[in-house]
């Protein structure tokens, strides 16, 4: 079995059914997975900050960085390679945030408005997502099945 | 609040503190070069002679020197140019990096931490809390970078009690939502100390200087009515509240920790500035982490 590891600001396609997509350490950052069964492929993105408007020359050497640009990306990626947004399922979790009572530390709120606002612009609903609270969580997909799980915590579950 | 209960309590207090006083010291060489940093009259030429005869350290400030993370354009052959390059506070902060590096690289199962991860989250929050500053127009202070690198010393030593007291601890968090109590808070409660002051005990049997002792004591807590503020430990807490916001070493303690109001008031904190921190630091994290790793 091949596990391939999602590095923070990194993506990764596979459509090897002995893969299975792995990311660790999402706190405020999201993990978004695709997944098409027909296309028989799928793929997941790790991002960490919401919006590259500050940082055009990071997004641009690195997109996945950064919701808006990774998405954009990510996306376009997977339709070359024969995903359609009627069969793409995409799961996302992450998004979690510090104990701050000044709401400073609000990244993974940020993060998710603009994953969902990336997802109407693109005609895409969530199908599954477990998102916020305090704990770091750790993302799965198998290629084989499609299946999403995470580890909340100490808890692995299948997000669906 | 959880009582204190004696019979729980006082066995691994006893013991943590053991292990804290038989824990091995920094090689000597990072004492010194602390010293002569603060020594306005530092002989510069005897300090390179000292440093020559450890070939280790030479060989380090020497990859350091000519990494393209210390931006290097021309290939340095000797210790004294790589020095004179490097300056000595870039040089202190080299020495100590190299020497705590492999005690940071490895995994930590209490914490749930996997081999890399404390040292990855150590470099993080030392560049992030030097950029911090430069972005807010701070002067740093001077062992700001290395108070960073050392503020998680502690949790070395910790990580076999947390793995024993898991379930306690994790109960004692509270459940998700407002009233959750902060991870060093808990550590303190169940084991009778906690990390914070773990590492700090660690640097004052080293004898560091007393404002990495604080820096370190008080990254959690950098408003106690114990200290008068300190940019450091303030700094330092911030750096380290995005390193667990953007998941650089977060275990079995997720992102529970509170952020200091207080500091994010006076440092005039928004996010902006935050997510630019965070995106700068990323990869220099990577570059640092492998050089001293790799
Ligand atoms: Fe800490
Ligand atoms: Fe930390």
């Amino acid at each position: 079995m091949g596990q391939i590891v999602v590095g923070i600001s990194d993506r990764k396609i596979s459509r090897n059914p002995a893969d299975t997509l792995i990311t660790y350490s999402l706190g405020s950052c999201l993990g978004i997975t695709v997944y098409d069964p027909v296309a028989q492929l799928g793929g997941m993105m790790h991002c960490m900050l919401p919006i590259a408007g500050a940082d055009r020359e990071k997004a641009k050497a690195n997109p996945f960085m950064f919701v808006d640009t990774g998405m954009a990306t990510f996306l376009q990626e997977l339709f070359d390679l024969g995903v359609t947004r009627k069969n793409a399922v995409v799961k996302v979790c992450g998004g979690a945030r510090v104990l701050d009572s000044k709401d400073l530390f609000r990244i993974g709120e940020r993060n998710f408005i603009v994953f969902r606002k990336m997802m109407w612009k693109n005609g895409l609903m969530i199908a599954a997502q477990d998102v916020g609270g305090s704990s770091a969580r750790t993302m799965f997909l198998e290629i084989a099945s499609g299946i999403v799980s995470v580890k909340n915590g100490t808890k692995i579950s299948e997000l669906k | 609040m959880i009582p204190l209960n004696s019979t729980n309590i006082n066995k691994p207090l006893k013991e943590i503190e053991k292990r804290i006083d038989s824990y091995p010291a920094m090689p000597a060489m990072c004492q010194h070069l602390i010293k002569s940093c603060e020594d306005p009259d530092v002989n510069f030429k005897k300090l390179v002679d000292e440093i020559r005869y450890d070939p280790g350290i030479t060989a380090n400030i020497l990859k350091m020197a000519n990494s393209a993370y210390y931006g290097s354009s021309r290939r340095i052959e000797s210790l004294q140019t790589a020095m004179v390059r490097l300056g000595l506070k870039q040089i202190s902060e080299i020495v100590i990096a190299h020497s705590v590096a492999d005690r940071l690289v490895k995994k930590l199962q209490g914490y749930d931490l996997r081999p890399e991860e404390l040292l990855k989250h150590s470099v993080w929050v030392a560049i992030a809390a030097e950029d911090l500053a430069n972005v807010l127009h701070i002067k740093p202070p001077a062992m700001l970078f290395t108070a960073g690198l050392l503020h998680d010393l502690g949790k070395i030593i910790l990580d076999d009690y947390i793995l024993d007291q898991r379930e306690a601890l994790l109960k004692a968090t509270g459940n998700n939502g407002e009233d959750k109590i902060s991870f060093d808070i808990v550590e303190h409660q169940i084991l009778g100390i906690n990390h914070s002051e773990v590492g700090a005990q660690l640097l004052e049997n080293w004898n560091f200087p007393e404002e990495l002792v604080i820096a370190v004591r008080y990254h959690h807590a950098p408003t106690d009515p114990d200290i008068e503020y300190d940019p450091s430990a303030a700094m330092v807490h911030i750096a380290d509240m995005l390193a667990y916001s953007v998941g650089i070493g977060i275990g079995v303690d997720g992102l529970q920790y509170v952020s200091n109001p207080e500091v994010i008031e006076r440092l005039h904190l928004k996010p902006i500035i935050l997510e630019g921190v965070a995106s700068r630091t990323l990869e220099k994290m990577e570059e640092l982490k492998s050089l001293l790793v790799g």
